[in-house]
């Protein structure tokens, strides 16, 4: 009797371990994908560099908010002073987001006709831009922005890409304005997006550095749906 | 007795094979990072990062209440802050709200553990896990429906951001998310829940068994983007352009 109950807590304790064993097991699994341990180390020391290319940008970011704050709070009595300082936010913002022309240095990407290129190529072309540090795209002439859709249609036995519902014409010319060196190296790097483009597709894109470009003004989108949220901390970060 | 026996002998065989495959994960993982140096390193980045994006949005709305201040009363003044405000909510540094659709994409890990056991030998872990461009398919997707406003496990997606990986981790505004992914989109709900239906991506990973679906929902809230915006290189056309009309 005593052996049996023994024999059962014995066959208990070993049951509790193989349950433990098995939850620590799927949680060990399902970290890897996402966690750095999982990364080699030639992976992670491109992680490191790409955070700390982050860090420098949003510090100067938080730098010149910071002054943008102090010339405000310094010359509050000046009228002149507090529309230049709103005249050049509203400047940076126009800039950046696409409303008004621009130029400046960068890339040209050209694809020809002869090309299997796939809308899909233009959305990763352009993200690989953006994460090479491009400032702005367009495609064609058409500014790139958040609101850009870049998709295809059918019609007949022919399938054109489009950009906001504009058919591309060949050549497709991608300019993006940056520092043309980093932008180049972003896109021809080996086993890159143009490499791969080159093996995988048999497209192969033409990139020339360029010193000036220039971009058109994307229209400014229309929300119909989204509206400013209100502040919900706005309280509490005053108080 | 026996059977008894038997059952203890399956138990334990099964308990050293997970020990087993548990250290071998382990070993694996240490190995991979080289020691702790490069992962702690990076974590410290990721908590600077952290501490400079709160800064900015903080700023940011600050930035906003001193102008409202200054302005008032002035009418010049007031018309210029109002187009700001504008241009800052289409940018997307303010946080938006809305009806719209979430789309929760996750990693296949069912059909990874089948497959790994039925046939190890073939097995490719990446055929079951959420890749860079699945997510950033899908985000095209949205757009092309119409959707107004989008964010990734709460990256806000704005004119400059990028959704890539490293290795088998993706990086959304150059910032790490985990599984499982999560896109909110404002817009028609009707419509956009429609179109992700509807989208090749959904219909492939749906087919492969991945865990993927579409909520609609009433009112959602997006946060602002906390990231930078490069203008280093950027000039006006109209500026010194000279033929720009």
């Amino acid at each position: 009797m005593l052996k049996a109950r023994s024999r059962h807590a014995s066959f208990a304790v070993v049951l509790i371990l193989l349950g433990l064993l098995l939850t620590l097991q799927f949680r060990t699994q399902r970290l890897m994908t996402s966690s750095l341990e999982a990364l080699s180390t030639e992976e992670l020391v491109t992680m490191w560099k790409k955070l700390d290319v982050k860090r420098t940008q949003l510090q100067t970011e938080v730098n010149s908010l910071l002054e943008q704050l102090q010339a405000l709070e310094n010359k509050s009595s000046s009228g002149l002073d507090a529309q230049k300082a709103l005249q050049k936010e509203l400047d940076r913002l126009q800039l950046a987001y696409g409303l008004i022309p621009v130029k400046g240095p960068g890339i040209t990407v050209t694809i020809t006709g002869d090309a299997p290129l796939l809308y899909y190529d233009l959305v990763d072309l352009v993200n690989e831009l953006w994460a090479s540090g491009a400032e702005a795209i367009a495609i064609n002439d058409q500014r790139v922005t958040a609101a850009t859709i870049i998709n295809d249609i059918t019609e007949g036995n022919n399938i054109y890409i489009t950009v906001n519902g504009n058919k591309l014409l060949y050549p497709i010319v991608i300019k993006a304005i940056g520092d043309p060196h980093t932008l180049e190296k972003g896109l021809t790097f080996t086993g890159g997006l143009v490499d791969n483009l080159n093996t995988l597709y048999n497209i192969f894109p033409d990139i020339k550095k360029a010193e000036s470009l220039s971009l058109p003004a994307a229209p400014p989108p229309t929300w119909r749906y989204a509206r400013p949220a209100p502040p919900a901390n706005k309280e509490s970060e005053k108080g | 007795m026996r059977n008894f026996y038997f059952s203890l002998l399956i138990v334990c065989l099964f308990s050293g094979l997970l020990l087993a495959w548990q250290f071998q994960v382990h070993k694996r993982a240490d190995g991979a990072g080289d020691g702790p140096g490069l992962v702690e390193i990076i974590t410290t980045l990721e908590n600077d990062t952290k501490t400079l994006e709160d800064k900015i949005v903080k700023l940011r709305s600050d930035l906003d209440n001193v102008r409202k201040d200054q302005v008032s009363g002035r009418r010049q003044l007031e018309e210029l802050q109002k187009q700001i405000e504008t241009l800052k909510n289409i940018a997307g540094l303010t946080a938006v709200t809305g009806p719209g659709i979430i789309v929760t994409m996750d990693d296949n890990a069912a059909g990874a553990q089948v497959a790994k056991s039925s046939s190890p030998a073939t097995f490719r872990p990446d055929d079951y896990i959420i890749h860079d461009k699945n997510v950033l398919y899908m985000v095209n997707e949205l757009k092309a429906a119409g959707a107004e406003a989008i964010s990734v496990n709460g990256q806000r997606i704005v004119t400059g951001s990028h959704i890539r990986c490293v290795g088998t981790v993706i990086l959304v505004n150059s910032t790490r998310i985990a599984p499982p992914y999560e896109i909110q989109a404002i817009g028609d709900p009707d419509r956009l829940a429609a179109a992700v239906e509807h989208s090749e991506e959904f219909i492939y990973l749906k087919s492969r068994d991945f865990p993927v679906r579409v909520t609609k929902a009433k009112n959602l809230v997006l946060p602002a983007y906390s990231g930078s915006i490069p203008t280093e290189y950027l000039r006006p056309a109209s500026k010194g352009g000279g033929d720009n009309a």
